[in-house]
């Protein structure tokens, strides 16, 4: 069988099983001359929100066994600077630029994605629900219900481009979270989202926190299983794309993925170890596809997916 | 040319192979790698991101500066003690294995000058080997040119490079805080009284270590008006300007007022000490 492009409602179209997932390709050209630009099947960039921030001040990252924590707070240049300056670059890799945004308020969001609406070298936003604290806060169904469904509607209002939602990882909610974001317009639904944990740092006999109390992200391929079935839960409620990441760093954990009911792989940590390891991941897995019986890849799918309705 | 753009020098994701392996002294190693690409476009102060074995743990690579590159033999050196896990999975290996290294790295030393300089090397512990290929790479390009190395450490058996330095006959200051070897002291005490020092030549100062002293060398220098150049330590998980986990703050021209946060991987390692804002 063979991967077929996947095309997303609103202009997106997916031509290679793997992209990056959100900030792996970093700021601008950053990577220009450590991956080969022709095989990229997407870019997701590094968050942004409507100014400029810092990010955290404090320890960044911690490698666990097969894991990686990070709290980066969120570094970015703010929007007119990304437009200005980034944009232009990262336009040169030649691969669908999506741009990843939060905010905290409907305005924000609203004004973010009409910021991108005119530009033609993005084709495509992605709503990050995990950017800023007030997201983090809680798993409470509604609000994060509620989050969920002001982003949405905001950008909704403001651009007509494909609208991706990345959503939090939480699988007591994802069911319900896929299906709002379809009814109030998404275009895909974007899994893996790393998952918030802690870290202990001793300084002699005295602990404290690395990441403060807010915690930081965990992510890479000890997550792997916990992504996986958020990917099934979303692919058994929702029927727009599921772009799936969280943990993949094998052609094998992306067939996984394909068999959960990923329409597309999304690789992050992966690309800190090995920059290149897209290219590499998308000729791996169409060798892989290659040696299944039948046509289309989605027929690996074990999740019973929803019909779509009308 | 805005601060997005790439401006560091060409970079190689290779697999090497150990070409040399062996004990310096106690934990202190030297491995050498045949890596053409790594060793054609090195320049002192640059580093490598490294990855062993072909398990999950350890995940990420680890950075290591460059302690010689040989542009003829295509190999490039390393020296690391091995003290950790990472590093005593590095000393697990032999001759003929690979490793993947990405590199060369970051901004290294500017050393060139249009008027004479006197060059003095500070290196801190492990700080040492960026120093060794800077002091290294002036000797072959000019051995005429006046330098000397401050070699310091906690104790002998943590001063790294004794002998290569000494192999470039160069005019090395050993300093340890127990006395152990060279002088007792601080690095920064023997800058200081060499900074005293009537030379015909305009200094220059290179300094790699922890943190704390590469503050004190940059303090001592800035209020001296000397030009510095420090190599900072900061963890660095992904090493080409992804991950955003090695930020240091700067005061530069692109933000003089209230300093910004730069990324050690891309704009570093190798900062000019009056940029530099310490952490406290």
């Amino acid at each position: 069988m063979k991967f077929s492009p996947v095309t997303i409602r609103g202009g997106l179209t997916i031509t290679r099983p793997v992209i990056s997932a959100a900030g792996c390709v970093g700021w601008g050209d950053v990577l220009r001359d450590l991956i080969s630009p022709t095989a990229l099947g997407a870019i997701v960039t590094p968050t942004v929100t409507i100014s400029e921030r810092i990010g955290s001040t404090g320890s960044r990252t911690a490698e666990t066994p097969a894991g990686l924590l990070y709290n980066t707070g969120l570094p970015n240049p703010g929007m007119t600077r990304f437009l200005d300056e980034v944009l232009p670059l990262l336009a040169q890799y030649g691969a669908p630029i999506i741009v990843s945004l939060a905010a905290s308020n409907p305005q924000d969001w609203s004004a973010l994605a009409a910021a991108l609406e005119d530009s033609p070298d993005v084709a495509a936003l992605e709503a990050n629900l995990c950017g800023l604290p007030q997201a983090n806060g809680s798993t409470d169904s509604p609000t994060l219900q509620e989050y969920l469904v002001t982003a949405v509607r905001s950008i909704r209002r403001a651009c007509s481009k494909s609208l991706l939602v990345k959503l939090p990882p939480d699988h007591f909610n994802t069911a319900d979270l896929c299906r709002k974001a379809e009814l109030e317009g998404a275009d895909a639904i974007v899994t893996g989202q790393s998952l918030r944990a802690a870290s202990m740092r001793w300084s002699g006999d005295q602990p404290s926190l690395r990441f403060g109390e807010e915690g930081g992200r965990y992510s890479g391929p000890a997550i792997k299983p916990i992504s996986l079935l958020q990917a099934q839960l979303a692919a058994g409620a929702s029927t727009l794309p599921i772009i799936a990441g969280g943990g993949i760093m094998t052609p094998q954990d992306a067939i996984d993925f394909f068999a959960a009911g990923a329409d597309v792989i999304a690789v992050g940590t992966l690309c800190l170890v090995s920059p290149n390891a897209i290219n590499t991941l998308n000729d791996e897995v169409a060798a892989i596809l290659q040696k299944i019986p039948g046509d289309d890849f989605r027929a690996l799918c074990l999740t019973k997916r929803p019909r779509a309705a009308g | 040319m805005n601060r997005f753009e790439r401006e560091v020098s060409q970079r190689f994701e290779e697999v090497a192979r150990v070409v040399s392996h062996r004990r310096i002294i106690n934990n202190e190693f030297m491995l050498v790698v045949h890596a053409p690409n790594v060793a054609q476009y090195a320049i002192p102060g640059q580093f490598l991101e490294v990855l062993t074995g072909d398990s999950y743990t350890p995940l990420l690579r680890r950075p290591f500066s460059i302690f010689s590159a040989d542009q003829e033999t295509g190999t490039i050196s390393i020296v690391y003690l091995a003290r950790g896990s990472f590093t005593s999975g590095l000393a697990r290996l032999n001759i003929g294995d690979n490793l993947s290294i990405i590199g060369p790295l970051g901004r290294g030393y500017r050393w060139h000058s249009t008027y004479p300089l006197h060059h003095i090397l500070v290196a801190g512990g492990i700080g040492a080997p960026p120093l060794h290929f800077l002091a290294q790479t002036i000797c072959r390009a000019d051995a005429e040119q006046p330098m000397v190395v401050i070699n310091g450490a906690r104790t002998e058996e943590l001063l790294v490079g004794i002998q290569e330095f000494s192999d470039l006959s160069l005019e090395v200051k050993l300093v340890t805080d127990d006395g152990s070897a060279g002088r007792k002291g601080l690095v920064i005490d023997e800058l200081r009284e060499l900074l005293n020092e009537t030379r015909t030549n305009t200094p220059r100062v290179y300094a790699c270590g922890p943190m704390p002293m590469l503050r004190a060398v940059a303090e001592l220098t800035v209020s001296r008006g000397v030009d510095c150049q420090v190599s900072v330590e900061t963890p660095m998980p992904c090493g080409i300007g992804i991950c955003m986990g090695c930020t240091i703050g700067v005061n530069d021209f692109h933000d003089k007022e209230n300093g910004r946060t730069a990324l050690a991987c891309t704009e570093g390692p190798v900062f000019d000490a009056s940029a530099v804002i310490w952490p406290k």
